[in-house]
């Protein structure tokens, strides 16, 4: 398994250095690459349906017992298939789609490289890899968003999708560890799922469920985090239809799904994915009603169908779940067709807004049929998958005993009379009203963007009138996964006359009914200020309104107002840590001025004096000179004191800065405190600082009496270090990390200083 | 700042500072001395220079762009580290060949940790000087 998502990953790199220029083969090489890893998971079905599970492991953190592992059933199977099946046909459609756009490589390249994430998200049996996995697929679906990166609506989309949906990924990694803190299995799903009971018995776990259900509600786009994938649909279309309606958004519902059979006693679970899934349902079907624009049509029923999906959940019970996935293949099949078709006809009529389509099944007959194929479907129709699908919803809501359930029913019957209304809209007003386009010479578009609508469309029809022989096997052990249970599903296309039915034919009517009052619904909004994209702006705007008061007032432009602040800071520390380990230092009282000799006062002498020097001058030349006569004092200090590697440094450290200082003395512009008393205010900082400093030293020197790593180095430098100089044993080899730390660091200051310089700034005001 | 006696000292003492700088360098694993130390020396002769001939001339003089050199001096360092992982020790285990070279002396990945040391400050001080030297 984790070959195939390498492969992926691979073709990825491929896609993006070779596809522009030769793109044909490399379209061709990708395209048998994602065939031969869908052909490699249909012949696992086999193994699956005969009760077995497959895992796969990859070595990663062996000593913290974090690995990769992979790990197959029949839930993970289903949607790998649903990942690799619509990956590839979307693929070849983008082929097409984006054959006139300029960095057609980079979008292959994201696309494969969400593909593989996607994969590997449905495959971890590691929460921690299943985590990794999340945000990768948040992070390409940015990249995906904001790839027309000119046009200011998609940056915007692509930063608003990626701020909430990896603002959720917070959350579920805190729940994620939560629970590794009370299983302590090393993030394996495999063996958390067996420890429910301590983890329901846990006080952990309404924080557990609260903080995973937020991951799964924003990453699923449930209310109150759905606006978000409206405004994803900036997207080229082959994105909506891949990311925002098959496979990314339905993240959130794989993980719920992933982890029901953990929490689905817990009243808490049903409740609140039940209630959000159900409210996210009928909200999104009433705004889909109300779009006109194709795409966000298609976006809201799509946060509707996720709804669903959530709402079916928080049901229980094996007829829901059933129905569940069942409803998740229809929907599958039919937003996938929808979606392309919407991009066919985006390419060809130049326009997505059905209120400016007309004639389309006289120009676009093939389009047309998959249309029209897809929206029976998503009306529930007889014979269309759609219409299993939502005649399941219908029996099990209809026969559980969850005392929600009759307002679960009627809320579904509101959305599925919406879904129908919008079906009969856009095949209406788009495909056989005569208008505008009557005369325009729009035609079907080319055969690779033409044939994966169809094909999905057709598979929704012949799933629909034989889900026996093809969907059901799989799907009831999917189903099985959910709820750790047998698999028991029964599919049929026609249950005879009974109240399930009669509620269908009356979804239908009043679908009918709604679209002929449409005038009257379409008018109702709902105030600006109650919406979660006014929220979202109003939190963002307030972000950088703050973020700009704190760097106008911490970052004022000059340098000792840093300095304040970062002593002030550090003094703050200081204390705080001192405050709390007082008791436990080691403090000789008798020996502090004990052996103290006279160059060493004689040192102190001249750093003192040149301080107060430096205090009192107003040349940049004098503070430059004393400076330097207290670098080289301290350079002394250090060669008394027997530590002869810092002194060398010291003094040539020293000798660069005296050097530097003279090369730009002359560029520096006069002080802006004339007067040596104005800077009394600083006095009280450099003062608390010294001392605390001073005391820190005192302290620390005391306690390497009682510390062995002192002793340690000294004795390991030469056997262990190869070398008799501890000092640098400790710098290159013992504490070599650290020094690539610090050397990271200087690089980064490096960065820092040419962009300060070779930047030109404004002038200060002296 | 044109000046007959330090231009003139500058031929002498450059190749000196480095040669130093090397001796320093290689002796740093048993006495004073060591990659950041010897980085320091180099730069003296360059910073120098750049003063009294111009930046320019130090550019030329002096080949490579010294930004370049620091990134190539972390990378050197980092990679000296990864040496351990192919025998499966961890991150920034020290390897040492076991003869002892004339001249170097004792051979392992520290060696090569010092000398990223080395260029990571050789870079970055010749960066800033010639910032500060442009006109």
């Amino acid at each position: 398994m984790h070959i195939s998502i390498l492969l992926i990953f691979s073709a990825a790199l491929l896609a993006v250095f070779f596809y522009k220029k030769y793109t044909l083969l490399v379209g061709s090489v990708l395209s048998a690459m994602l065939l031969g890893v869908v052909i490699y998971y249909s012949t696992l079905v086999e193994t699956v349906l005969s009760s077995r599970t497959l895992t796969e492991q990859v070595r990663w953190i062996p000593s913290l017992n974090i690995h990769f592992t992979f790990y197959l059933d029949g839930l993970s199977l289903f949607f790998a298939l649903l990942i690799t099946i619509f990956g590839l046909l979307i693929l070849i459609y983008s082929f097409k789609y984006m054959e006139q756009t300029a960095q057609s490589n980079r979008f292959i390249c994201y696309l494969l490289l969400f593909m593989g994430s996607m994969l590997g998200l449905v495959l971890s049996a590691n929460l921690l890899s299943l985590f990794i996995f999340w945000e990768l697929t948040s992070f390409t679906s940015f990249l995906l968003i904001g790839f027309n990166y000119q046009n200011d609506a998609s940056r915007k989309a692509a930063r608003q999708a990626l701020l909430i949906t990896s603002g959720g990924g917070l959350a579920l990694m805190s729940g994620f560890i939560l629970l590794e803190i009370i299983t302590n299995s090393g993030f394996n799903l495999t063996e958390i799922l067996v420890q429910a009971d301590k983890i329901n018995g846990s006080e952990l776990q309404t924080a557990i469920i609260l903080l995973i259900a937020i991951g799964a509600f924003t990453k699923s786009a449930q209310f109150p985090f759905h606006f978000w994938l409206p405004n994803a649909m900036a997207a080229p279309t082959p994105v909506s239809a891949y990311l925002h309606s098959a496979t990314m958004v339905k993240a959130g519902v794989y993980l719920i799904f992933r982890l029901n059979p953990l929490f689905d006693q817990v009243a808490l679970w049903s409740y609140l994915i039940g209630i959000v899934g159900a409210i996210t349902m009928v909200w999104g079907a009433f705004k889909a009603f109300q779009e006109d624009d194709l795409k966000r049509i298609l976006a809201y029923t799509t946060i509707s169908a996720l709804g669903i999906f959530f709402m079916m959940l928080g049901v229980g019970g094996q007829a829901a779940i059933n129905a569940a996935i069942v409803y998740v293949a229809a929907h599958a099949l039919y937003k996938g067709t929808l979606f392309l078709t919407a991009g066919s006809i985006d390419h060809e009529a130049g326009t997505r807004n059905i209120s400016q389509l007309s004639d389309l099944l006289r120009k676009m007959p093939y389009t047309s049929i998959a249309v029209i194929l897809a929206a029976a479907s998503m009306a529930g129709i007889l014979p269309f998958l759609g219409f299993i699908g939502k005649e399941s919803l219908y029996q099990a809501l209809y026969h559980t005993e969850n005392i929600w359930a009759t307002l679960y029913l009627s809320l579904l019957f509101v959305a599925g009379a919406f879904f129908t209304a919008i079906t009969i809209e856009v095949v209406h007003k788009a495909f056989l009203k005569k208008g505008v386009l009557h005369t325009s010479s729009i035609h079907e578009p080319h055969w690779l963007m033409g044939f994966p609508p169809l094909l999905l469309a057709a598979a929704g029809l012949g799933v629909g009138i034989f889900p026996g022989i093809t969907l059901e096997p799989l799907l009831q052990f999917s189903a099985a996964s959910i709820q750790n249970t047998t698999p028991n599903m029964h599919l049929k296309l026609w249950h005879g006359f009974n109240v399930v039915l009669l509620l269908s034919v009356l979804t239908l009517l009043s679908g009918a009914g709604l679209y002929a009052v449409k005038q009257v619904i379409r008018r109702f909004r709902k105030p600006d200020w109650l919406t979660g994209d006014f929220l979202y702006k109003r939190v963002i705007s307030g972000l950088e309104s703050g973020a700009t008061w704190s760097a106008n007032t911490l970052q004022n432009g000059f340098l000792r107002n840093y300095i304040a602040i970062v002593l002030l800071t550090f003094s703050g520390l200081i204390i705080f840590v001192h405050i709390q380990g007082w008791n436990s230092y080691y403090l000789p009282s008798d020996k502090l001025f004990a052996d103290i000799q006279i160059y060493e006062l004689f040192i102190t002498a001249f750093v003192t004096t040149a301080t107060i020097i430096l205090f009192r001058t107003k040349s940049r030349l004098v503070v430059t000179g004393t400076f330097g006569i207290i670098g080289y004092s301290l350079a002394l200090a250090y060669t008394l004191f027997s530590a002869p590697d810092v002194a060398i440094t010291q003094f040539l450290a020293e000798t660069l800065t005296l050097i530097l200082l003279i090369l730009i003395l002359h560029r520096l512009p006069s002080y802006t405190i004339k007067k040596p008393i104005a800077r009394i205010k600083y006095l009280p900082v450099a003062l608390l600082f010294g001392i605390l400093m001073s005391i820190t030293t005192y302290i620390m020197l005391n306690q390497q009496e009682n510390s062995s790593l002192k002793s340690y180095f000294l004795e390991n430098s030469l056997s262990e270090g190869k070398g008799q100089n501890a000092v640098n044993v400790i710098l290159v080899d013992f504490r070599a990390l650290d020094t690539l730390g610090e050397i990271t660091v200087l690089t980064i200051t490096m960065i820092g200083i040419i962009v300060l310089l070779q930047s030109k700034p404004a002038r200060l005001k002296p | 700042m044109k000046t007959l006696i330090l231009s003139t000292l500058l031929k002498v003492i450059t190749p000196l500072f480095i040669g130093i700088a090397i001796y320093m360098f290689f002796r740093g694993h048993d006495r004073p001395g060591g990659g950041f130390i010897a980085g320091l020396i180099v730069s003296i002769p360059f910073m120098l220079y750049s003063m009294v001939f111009g930046c320019e001339r130090t550019k030329k003089v002096f080949k490579l762009k010294p930004r370049l050199l620091a990134i190539i001096g972390l990378f050197l360092a980092l990679i000296s580290g990864m040496f351990s992982l192919f025998k499966g020790n961890p991150f920034m285990t020290p390897i040492w060949i076991n003869e002892k070279l004339p001249l170097i002396g004792k051979v392992g990945t520290p060696i090569f940790f010092d000398l990223g040391v080395l260029f990571v400050v050789l870079g970055m001080v010749l960066q800033i000087t010639f910032l500060l030297t442009e006109e």
